[in-house]
């Protein structure tokens, strides 16, 4: 019995430690919409950091009485070097689609600044500039806020995998604490009661243990409570189900993409210049899914062979993949960056490397640039000039006939 | 009280038997695995070399030296040309002239840090060793479920390149393949799970397992020259070893260092011809051989309808019954070699180079294998495609501009099918599924099923 009453007590107290520690704890047990822009986001989070050291740095060397001592210019020297490496980085990033434009601004403002520390380092060898100082601090103070800004258009504050980044995921989210909520109360107290029965009600020196042949109050009140519970989570679900799932509550917009999965990788279509799917002119992808922050967005989604599910983990959208089906289905991110695409249904072999990247655009021009800029590489080499949109009319006179 | 002690030792004695079995089987569990060795040659196990146990031991042996017996020991020749040696190739080297093994590192544009490298051997071993083989013969345990089969690497051919007919692909080739993978077949895509420098790593991988099987099968053919009694002793295998050094040296190692030069790559004879009508037209007609100046032969493969079922090939219903149907038990080649029968009883093809079924492409489908950008077509088209019988068309076209006719028709056909099938005119629904699948999406399944059917 003590033994027992030992055990359900220890598991009351790991399931409350556990209940308390482990959701609002950061990404430790799947990774996070801001690990997937580690890299980036690394990136930003230096220039944030060390332009404000730097310029605190050069400012200090405003008033000097004469020139700057060797040590400090080894300092101004190796800033420089470290801003030319991150106009680098940002160039990359740009090009790989993380905030292109904020991107591509970030880096040439990081240029700028190594190019306004290199004149203040020129001009301070020789005697106090305060000119020159002050137009490198401005140049740092610039990029360290533009940095700020787009760390905070790509993640929340402490933005763990527990921060909602979607519509979906608030709705998701908000059921899934609710419910841990209940079931961990109802688990904790289920625990509880064994623990106080045990003791209260078992064989003890000198008193047998009570026998009893049930309680119909008792039996009914752990009937109704958990079923009244359960009708409780079906009834107060149903909004979150309707608008993730019901197609009569999607918002009017244009399918974004055909996304096709095949064992094993995701591959997706999007309507070219003349906005359907299905043409010449669509752009075909493999692994590279793309859309715009804030806009609701929907894709068609079909399988070629067998079951795959459709999972982006940090917007919290799942929907499995059936051949022969083709279902839309709707997501939207309120913050930019890089995602995941994952397939959450076990397909086969190569199961694991369906994987796919995911670029949220801050902005549609973001995005527009991306899709002409694939267009043009998948219509390499260029078509003649004089062909006003390289897309034929269908005006060919019908063939000699098949044998 | 006795009683009660007996049962205690009993206990006792099955927790010891217990924990001694949990220990045995955590301890079998953590022992070394079995190392993983290149396999050789399936000729050199079989009938041919039965009778000549010599040449087998010498040519395994000197493949063996040149190349490594492992992928964990792989040694990369002088002068392959692979970049910085092979270095790439292990997760860890031996610095030159030290007996130091240490981590290859690579360091990240921008970064400060630099980071450790895995080697194209661990990842090749990760990502592809499961349809490709351990010495890349295109026969891993995944491999005979697959339908077209793994590539076997140890030819050293490869289909989809910008090279001429029958050359050695490019790295940019390699590249591309590796990226994006191999549409309508089980080579999946591998930009989103590789880093740039990791697929750059992969590629020299694929090109040293080219190598090795390339040496190894040039050795076969020169053993032949040999008694076996002759590669017995040291005298022989020295004079093989020599004669492996001359071919690899010579011939195999050369043909991959021309690949790297620029000019190996195939460019267009002329600009690239606008999509036309006109254009198209013309293709349609060269492709049906209807045109009055170039006779072509793309309908003996491709079929009259372009959907792959020309006269030269055994027909679909047999090629389907033999590789798909009769085929049950995948690892059994019985029912290939049956096919290989009545093709040749027929006189029709079958297969590739390589020895594995093959269909020439249903260009209705708009699956293009080595890439849907019109100049790899035009490659496709030009060269031709190495290793199957789909030929170099640059020398029978007079006018280069009839390249990119056929590129363009090739293009257009899977949007017009009634460029070859003028009963499949396309309803003039197009644009009206279209409008309604904007207009909302609960009609969009409509349109998705109009958008299939015309595919
Ligand atoms: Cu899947």
């Amino acid at each position: 019995m003590k033994a027992w009453s030992l055990l359900f007590g220890l598991t009351a107290v790991i399931a409350t430690a556990a209940f308390v520690y482990a959701p609002f704890d950061e990404d430790w047990w799947l990774p996070s919409y801001r690990a997937t822009n580690a890299e980036a986001m690394a990136t930003l989070e230096e220039i944030d950091a060390r332009s404000g050291a730097l310029a605190g740095e050069v400012e200090a060397m405003r008033d000097l009485g004469g020139p700057a001592s060797a040590e400090q210019l080894e300092g101004l020297d190796s800033g420089r070097r470290w801003l030319a490496r991150q106009a680098v980085r940002l160039g990359m990033m740009a090009d790989q689609g993380f905030l292109s434009e904020r991107s591509r601004e970030l880096q040439s403002r990081a240029a700028l600044a190594s190019e306004a520390v290199a004149s203040a380092r020129e001009a301070l060898g020789i005697g106090p500039a305060p000119a020159a100082v002050e137009e490198a601090v401005g140049a740092l103070e610039g990029l360290r806020e533009r940095a700020e800004a787009a760390i905070a258009s790509v993640s929340e504050p402490g933005g763990s995998l527990r921060a909602p980044i979607s519509s979906a995921a608030r709705q998701i989210d908000h059921l899934y604490v609710l419910i841990l909520v209940i079931t961990g109360l109802t688990f904790v107290g289920v625990m509880g009661a064994m623990v106080v029965a045990l003791w209260r009600f078992g064989a003890k020196p000198g008193r047998k243990a009570v026998y009893s042949h049930g309680s119909l109050k008792v039996e009914i009140a752990w009937t109704v409570i958990p079923g009244a519970i359960l009708v409780f989570l079906a009834l107060y679900q149903l909004r979150a189900w309707a608008d993730i799932k019901f197609k009569s509550s999607y918002p009017d917009v244009a399918p974004l993409a055909e996304v096709t999965a095949r064992q094993f990788q995701w591959t997706i279509r999007y309507p070219g210049p003349d906005g359907q799917i299905g043409t010449g002119d669509d752009l075909h992808t493999v692994n590279d899914l793309h859309f715009v922050k804030g806009q609701p967005t929907i894709i068609r989604l079909k399988s070629d062979d067998v079951l795959h599910s459709f999972f982006l983990p940090q917007l919290r959208i799942k929907q499995d993949a059936v051949p022969g089906m083709d279902i839309p289905v709707l997501f939207d991110a309120d913050k930019a960056g890089r995602f995941e695409l994952l397939c959450a249904e076990l397909c086969g072999w190569g199961h694991y490397k369906m994987r796919a990247q995911v670029t949220v655009h801050e902005t549609q021009d973001e995005f527009d640039e991306w899709l002409a800029r694939s267009l043009e590489e998948q219509d390499y080499p260029p078509p003649p000039a004089s062909d006003p949109d390289g897309v034929a009319a269908a005006a060919v006179p019908p063939g000699p006939g098949v044998e | 009280m006795g009683a009660w002690r007996h049962r205690r030792q009993h206990r006792q004695r099955w927790l010891g038997l217990l924990t001694v079995g949990i220990g045995a089987i955590a301890l079998a569990g953590c022992s070394e695995p079995e190392p993983v060795l290149f396999s050789h040659d399936a000729r050199l196990s079989g009938e041919e070399f039965a009778e000549k146990p010599n040449s087998r031991r010498a040519i395994e042996t000197i493949v063996d030296e040149m190349f490594g017996p492992s992928p964990a020991l792989l040694k990369v020749p002088e002068g392959t040309g692979l970049p910085r040696g092979g270095r790439r190739l292990a997760g860890l080297v031996r610095e030159p002239g030290s007996d130091q093994v240490v981590p290859v590192t690579y360091r990240p544009p921008g970064a400060e840090q630099p980071v450790r490298l895995e080697g194209g051997q661990a990842l090749y071993h990760r990502h592809c060793l499961h349809c490709h083989g351990v010495s890349g013969d295109g026969q891993g345990p995944t491999a005979p479920f697959l339908y077209p089969r793994p590539r076997d690497y140890r030819r050293g051919l490869y289909k989809f390149t910008s090279t001429d007919y029958g050359k050695k692909p490019t790295r940019d080739d390699l590249r591309r393949t590796i990226s994006n993978g191999i549409d309508g077949t089980s080579m999946p895509a591998f930009r989103a799970q590789l880093e740039p420098i990791e697929i750059e790593q992969l590629i020299d991988y694929v090109i040293f397992l080219s190598l090795r099987g390339e040496v190894e099968r040039a050795l076969i053919e020169e053993a032949s020259f040999f008694a076996d009694e002759d590669l017995a002793g040291e005298e022989g295998m020295e004079e093989l070893r020599l004669i492996a050094e001359d071919l690899a040296q010579g011939v195999i190692f050369p043909n991959w260092r021309d690949a790297m030069d620029p000019g190996a790559v195939v460019q267009p004879l002329s600009p690239r011809v606008a999509s036309t009508p006109e254009s198209i037209a013309r293709g349609r007609d060269l492709f049906l051989g209807t045109s009055a100046d170039v006779k072509l032969e793309c309908v003996g493969c491709h079929g009259a309808s372009g959907k792959g079922d020309g006269n030269s090939w055994i027909d679909p219903e047999t090629f389907n019954r033999y590789v798909f149907l009769e085929n049950h038990d995948p690892t059994d080649r019985g029912a290939l070699e049956k096919l290989r029968e009545i093709a040749e009883q027929r006189q029709r093809r079958w297969g590739d180079d390589w020895g594995d079924p093959l269909r020439p492409a249903d260009l209705n489908r708009g699956v293009y294998k080595g890439g849907r950008r019109p100049i790899d077509l035009y490659w496709r088209i030009a060269t031709g495609i190495t290793g199957t019988p789909m030929p170099a068309h640059v020398t029978t076209l007079r006018d280069p501009d009839d390249l990119w006719h056929l590129v363009n028709f090739v293009l257009a056909l899977p949007q017009q099918p009634e460029l070859l099938r003028p009963d499949r005119a396309r309803r003039p629904t197009g644009s009206a599924a279209a409008a309604t699948a904007a207009a909302g999406p609960g009609s969009g399944a409509t349109a998705g099923s109009a958008a299939t059917a015309s595919r």
